[in-house]
């Protein structure tokens, strides 16, 4: 054979084999993000009532969840029960939503159907906290330690154990 | 002097304000709960303007830009909401995508750029969240330079390549037996043909 092209060749296909290699046990669901071991966004969250505001760093000092989430959006819909059973079996931990493209109305009527929430949601209309968080769809879950640090950021439904999983490198 | 009963009226007056603004102070107090003491100075001071959010100073600090007037502002906002890809969809910078979470993204540039912040510092906001991707266009910096430079190589090396095989002589092969120049040498002859070729050159005497 033509050294040459088996030279060309080589060069080409090594590096392509190398990346595949070094992904292949990569978890799609955990997409990276430049803000995990970064201070949380100290973003003001309304509460779907219109009423009152938190800042996410009052909740420093335990750790924090914070979910992205819709009514449109069906694994969100699914990772409900998960995340409602969570937040009730580990009091220690703050459990928040953040209700993603949809409307106040939309999220406390899909509350109120389910028989109340477990954990507080709060209203994002102009998109802020989305943002500050880098958002790309719902449902996206931040776990954040109690130092105000992001640990993780877990893309997809949440079941009970890689809720429990993802807890323990926030409680850590 | 006041009358027991005005003094008496002022404070049921101010024991009721009272009331009726605690809910809103401790909601307050509880909104600025747990904020870095330089977020705390920025966000207390007059010259950096109202509105600022505790997050955006966390991670940008002062606005560097100051203020622009209203079409100002509005030009500044659209260039810059050109350079940032949308992140729901391909390709597309947030100036040209109809989607929600682009139109959010285009207030939240005008919200930055109203209040004074730079054009590198609204791009490095959207950086810190979403990194790098979020530029329409790769910095040059890093592996990134590769990215600018690879393609200009690749077609300087491929014009190269070309224009030295254009300029290289020809080489024929060797001719063979006594064929004139012109006439086609023994390689070139299709070997269906070949076989009444050299009939023709046997029958005419002119056999190599």
């Amino acid at each position: 054979m033509n050294k040459g092209v088996l030279a060309v060749g080589l060069v080409v296909t090594v590096p392509l084999i190398g990346l595949l290699l070094v992904n292949i046990h990569r978890d799609p669901t955990s997409i990276s993000s430049p803000l995990i071991d970064k201070p949380a966004p100290d973003v003001r969250l309304m509460e779907l009532s219109g009423g009152g505001s938190v800042q996410l760093s009052s909740l420093k000092g335990r750790p924090v969840v914070v979910n992205f989430w819709a009514t449109w959006c069906i694994p969100c819909v699914q990772e409900h029960a998960s995340l409602t059973a969570g937040a009730r079996a580990n009091p220690d931990v703050a459990f928040l939503g953040v209700v993603y493209e949809d409307t106040a109305e939309n999220a406390r009527g899909f509350l109120a159907q389910r028989g109340g929430a477990a954990y507080p949601s709060y209203a994002d209309d102009d998109g802020k906290a989305s943002i500050a968080f880098g958002v790309y769809g719902v449902p996206e879950t931040f776990f954040i330690d109690s130092k105000g640090t992001i640990v993780e950021k877990y893309v997809g439904p949440l079941d009970g154990d890689t809720l429990r999983q993802r807890l323990a490198l926030a409680r850590r | 002097m006041k009358s027991p009963l005005r003094s008496r009226a002022w404070v049921r007056i101010a024991l009721v304000a009272g009331l009726v603004a605690s809910p809103s102070l401790l909601r307050a107090q509880e909104a600025g709960q747990g904020l870095s003491a330089e977020t705390k100075s920025i966000l207390g001071s007059p010259e950096a303007g109202d509105g600022l959010d505790a997050d955006v100073i966390a991670v940008l600090g002062r606005p560097e830009g100051g203020k622009l007037s209203e079409s100002a502002v509005n030009e500044l906002a659209t260039d810059v909401a050109a350079k940032l890809r949308c992140p729901v969809c391909q390709g597309v910078s947030i100036a040209d995508s109809p989607s929600g979470m682009a139109t959010k993204m285009r207030g939240q540039v005008r919200d930055l750029v109203a209040k004074g912040y730079s054009e590198d510092q609204v791009m490095s906001y959207f950086e810190h969240s979403y990194g790098e991707f979020v530029r329409l266009e790769p910095p040059l910096r890093g592996l990134n330079v590769m990215l600018w430079i690879l393609p200009g190589a690749v077609l300087l090396g491929g014009a190269w390549f070309v224009f030295r095989k254009a300029n290289q002589p020809v080489t024929l092969p060797a001719a063979q037996g006594a064929a004139p120049e012109g006439a086609p040498g023994p390689k070139d002859v299709d070997p269906e043909l070949a076989k009444y070729l050299e009939r023709i050159r046997r029958d005419s005497g002119t056999s190599s």
